[in-house]
């Protein structure tokens, strides 16, 4: 039973993921308390589930294997949304008092599903040392294309090798994300400022062997295989852009509250003075960058909807939804209210602002975890080729059609979501 | 406080433990974040984090951390060498407290038996607070038990962990084992109590996702004439019904991993597993692979155990006998029902049939039209060409029945050369263009008779409809049989409806 009613109280289970990692809860129990006070009739019980279970947990619900924990309100990640409506374990989001679907849309970024609403979002840009590129005499404007990009690092690399004024830094590019591998959503932005796709506009066919989706690859494995980006593993040390450990990174919205402000504790004062700000080099087919992001959803399973649409309403206030995204440092998904956070840094607001105009979500078909699965061995394979010595364009074609081959052959004839049909009342 | 006292609090303190651990439904790692979290509420440990143990690598790899309540991945690895402070909580199975400065630190096994399966270590950062009840507890104090016990309130929590550890595990197990049972004897029931094949692979496929957890489970047979595999239905997550009907691909080598399957089986119920997610099993009776099985996570990412491999054999074997029976019932059901000459159904299997297609149009309020035939001057057909051109007639008319009727529509074998045609949900208008074109059709048929001469051939059509022209099943065949005795009196060679039969007659009684 997911709500109960406990000394005459409706009991919502809430479930969200660590988006800001063991602080969630402390953060999310505020608003909570706040919620309660407004309807003392309603008791928030809050579960952080980690990444890698949360799902495993949802999807234990869904097959009936777990009757006794079900969320009433539930954070989606944006990957997740697809799977979950198809599989009708998320309620339709009520046009009272969310408005039409059309008008949340226009009133906010991320998702459009009609089983979720946008929470907050997150958006790549590239991060990068003023002072560093100054000391080498490099001009930032060469981070605007693929070309000029690729030169900016191969200068940096040149001038780092022989600085002691900068010795801290141990390559031009960190690692995006903090998973010692390439994931999907790294690949992305370089293959669709290619011209590809993971698959067809009609979501159908998922095809990897395509010119512009080798061109983004090759491009985006050129930059570790040159030396600009290290090779992603789990021994690498923790630093990063931010810890003053890398000239430039690709990376979210996350470190414009904490490392780049001063007055954060842990900002490290050379990095929070000088770090620029730009959007991702353009590529032949336009500049593209990577949306993400969480919803928040009401499970069709909830004994108690309407309570769970008031809390998400409460939740999803303008005021709110931006104490929530600055204190876990994402963006909030609604469009008002969104400059406060960039006060201080005009400039990361204008390329945060043009960004949301060419930034796109992976895209949505419903086995999208297994390609996922499948691209991230891809780039284990390749990452160690990188570190053998062994990694050429050849070698990466060959990869990414073994990949292609291993989705094609898993999907030809799995492809959910195109032959359903019931046969019997 | 007294000692008796203090052992009484100490007692609740570990009761309460267990029970937290016991309240949840979320596995090892609920247990480890509900009983930790309640430990560090109490006691002021800050950091809880559940390490497996790598016999291979000889190291402890943390998989989850536990702090402030909440709950995360963890990517530290402590490799157990010859120095490690750690090599009694390997070798002995003993907690080894890391550190007694601060933080306070300290390791604490799990292990079933002789056997560590990892560990959990805990930390507190700050000192209680002076006077707390707690803190002087004696098994809460590693001061106190030196010689034996050295550290009791460790060794208290890795027990109890322990095993709860090995109930969920046992509990698991045993899950795992009523489940698939649970799925054995729904197939044994599915094969006894539903003889046809639909229906029988329907309630095993709805047995085997409920059962063994697959988010979708579907049955291909093969069909070895054409020397293809046929999608026959599936069943996937929530109770969603699959139709395959159409889903077809040819048996040679290369087509897919599915057919790849079933080819190298060579009879044999080997499973094949494609990237974790998903398995084919091969159904086989007799040492003839007569189709496949295939179940798949492809949604919710679970990897496919051992276990659930080994049930999805032991299920293929009844499965395989089962579709063989349903055939074979299927088979000697059709033989009964359908007229061995035109292969059109049995008069009886009309009865019944009709009698379904009313009651369906009362439920749903539509109309049924019946048409009844018979072949103009079958008589001299037969007798002037022989009986054998007289089956060859019936079947020819059959064929082009066959050919342009719906497939909703049912087309029965009267009685000699008669012939009837249910045709549900439909007009009045559409009936008639029906009969107009199977009039059509047949009359283009030149048939060759016995000394290769050139024989036509045509039909009268008799037409009523429900709930028109009759209140029951009985009233429509008297109605049509009306219809058809007046058109072949007065209007060979085509159709009538019995609604226009009955408006002249009343017309003539005015």
């Amino acid at each position: 039973m997911s709500t109960v009613r406990r000394h005459n109280k409706i009991e919502l289970n809430f479930w969200v993921m660590p988006n800001a990692g063991f602080s969630t809860r402390g953060i999310l129990d505020d608003f909570i308390r706040e919620f309660e006070l407004s309807r003392p009739d309603v008791r928030i019980k809050l579960e952080v589930h980690p990444w890698s279970l949360a799902w495993s947990r949802v999807m234990d619900i869904v097959k009936g294997r777990n009757t006794r924990n079900i969320p009433d309100v539930m954070q989606v990640g944006t990957t997740w949304v697809t799977t979950l409506s198809y599989l009708g374990a998320l309620e339709q989001v009520p046009d009272h008092p969310f408005g039409p679907r059309e008008h949340r849309m226009a009133t906010s970024i991320g998702d459009s599903s009609p089983f979720c609403i946008p929470w907050f979002i997150d958006i790549r840009v590239l991060y990068y040392r003023r002072d560093i590129f100054e000391a080498f005499r490099i001009d930032p404007i060469l981070l605007s294309d693929w070309k000029g990009f690729s030169r900016a690092c191969a200068e940096l690399k040149r001038n780092l090798a022989k600085s002691d004024r900068f010795s801290r830094i141990v390559a031009p590019l960190g690692i995006p994300g903090q998973k010692p591998g390439v994931l999907m959503h790294d690949l992305a932005p370089w293959i669709w400022q290619a011209g590809g796709d993971f698959c067809s506009d009609d979501l159908r066919e998922t095809n990897l062997n395509q010119a512009p989706l080798l061109q983004g690859c090759e491009f985006y494995f050129d930059l570790i295989g040159e030396g600009y980006m290290p090779v992603p593993n789990s021994a690498l040390p923790q630093g990063n852009f931010f810890t003053g450990h890398y000239a430039m990174q690709f990376s979210g919205s996350w470190p414009v509250d904490t490392y780049l402000n001063p007055a954060w504790a842990y900002a490290r004062p050379d990095v929070a003075a000088n770090a620029g700000v730009m959007p991702l080099p353009g590529g032949p087919q336009g500049r593209y960058t990577f949306l993400g992001g969480s919803n928040l959803g009401v499970s069709s399973l909830s004994r108690n909807k309407e309570a769970a649409w008031d809390f998400i309403q409460f939740m999803l206030d303008p005021s709110r939804s931006l104490k929530h995204a600055r204190s876990i440092g994402a963006l909030p998904a609604r469009l008002s209210g969104m400059d406060e956070i960039f006060d201080r840094i005009p400039e990361a607001k204008e390329v945060f602002f043009n960004s949301f105009g060419y930034a796109r979500r992976l895209p949505r078909f419903i086995e999208l975890g297994s390609v996922e699965q499948i691209i991230y061995k891809m780039g284990g394979r390749i990452l160690s080729a990188i570190r053998e010595g062994t990694y050429t364009h050849k070698r990466l074609h060959q990869e990414i059609n073994s990949a292609n081959n291993e989705i094609r052959s898993l999907l030809s004839i799995h492809r959910y979501g195109t032959r359903i049909a019931q046969v019997a009342a | 406080m007294t000692a008796t006292r203090a052992l009484l609090i100490y007692e609740d303190l570990l009761r309460r433990f267990q029970n937290q651990m016991t309240s949840t439904q979320l596995g090892v790692e609920g247990a480890f974040e509900s009983g930790f979290g309640y430990l560090s509420s109490r006691l002021k440990l800050e950091n809880a984090a559940l390490f497996w143990w790598d016999p291979q690598r000889h190291c402890l790899s943390m998989q989850y951390a536990l702090h402030d309540g909440a709950l995360m991945e963890g990517e530290e690895e402590i490799v157990i060498d010859d120095a490690s402070p750690l090599r009694p909580l390997v070798e002995q199975r003993k907690p080894v407290v890391v550190s007694t400065g601060r933080p306070w630190a300290a390791f604490v096994p799990l292990h079933i038996g002789v056997e560590l399966l990892g560990a959990v270590r805990i930390e507190r950062t700050h000192p209680l607070p002076r006077g707390k009840v707690l803190q002087s507890l004696p098994p809460l104090n590693p001061q106190a038990g030196p010689g034996g016990r050295i550290y009791p309130f460790l060794e208290d929590i890795a027990d109890v962990f322990s095993i709860r550890f090995h109930q969920l595990m046992r509990d698991e197990k045993h899950k795992k084992r009523t489940q698939v049972l649970q799925a054995g004897s729904e197939v044994a029931t599915a094969v006894f109590e539903r003889p046809r094949l639909r229906d029988m692979l329907e309630a095993v496929s709805r047995s085997i996702v409920r059962n063994l957890g697959f988010d979708r489970i579907r049955i291909f047979l093969v069909d070895s004439e054409k020397s293809k595999l046929d999608g026959i239905l599936g069943l996937q997550i929530p109770d969603m019904l699959l139709d395959l009907t159409g889903e077809s691909f040819a048996l040679k080598p290369g087509v897919n991993s599915l057919v790849d399957a079933v080819l190298s089986s060579k009879g044999e119920t080997h499973v094949h597993m494609v990237g974790g997610r998903v398995v084919y099993v091969p159904i086989v009776v007799n040492g003839q692979v007569i189709g496949c099985l295939a179940a798949d996570n492809l949604l919710s990412q679970q990897l496919i155990d051992e276990e659930q491999m080994e049930a999805l054999r032991t299920l293929t074997g009844q499965i395989g006998m089962a579709v063989l029976n349903a055939r074979l019932f299927e088979d000697i059901e059709q033989q009964a029902i359908t007229d061995g000459l035109t292969k059109l159904y049995v008069h009886r299997y009309f009865q019944q049939r009709l009698k379904e297609e009313i009651d369906r149009a009362d439920r749903y309020s539509y109309n049924v039209a019946l048409i009844m035939m018979d072949v103009d001057n079958f008589k001299i057909l037969n007798d002037s060409h022989g009986h054998l051109m007289g089956d060859k007639a019936l079947e020819y008319l059959s064929q082009v029945i066959r050919g342009n009727i719906r497939r909703i529509d049912l087309a029965a074998r009267y009685g000699g050369d008669e012939v009837v045609l249910v045709l549900p949900e439909i007009t009045e208008q559409e009936a008639w263009l029906m009969g107009e074109r199977l009039l059509s059709a047949v009359k283009k048929g030149i048939l060759a008779g016995p000394g290769g001469e050139n024989v036509s051939m045509s039909v009268t059509m008799g037409a009523a409809l429900y709930p028109s022209d009759a209140h029951n099943s009985r009233d429509l065949i008297e109605a049509a049989d009306k219809a058809l005795y007046w058109a072949k009196k007065n209007d060979r060679g085509n159709v009538c409806f019995y609604r226009t039969l009955a408006s002249s007659q009343s017309e003539k009684t005015a």
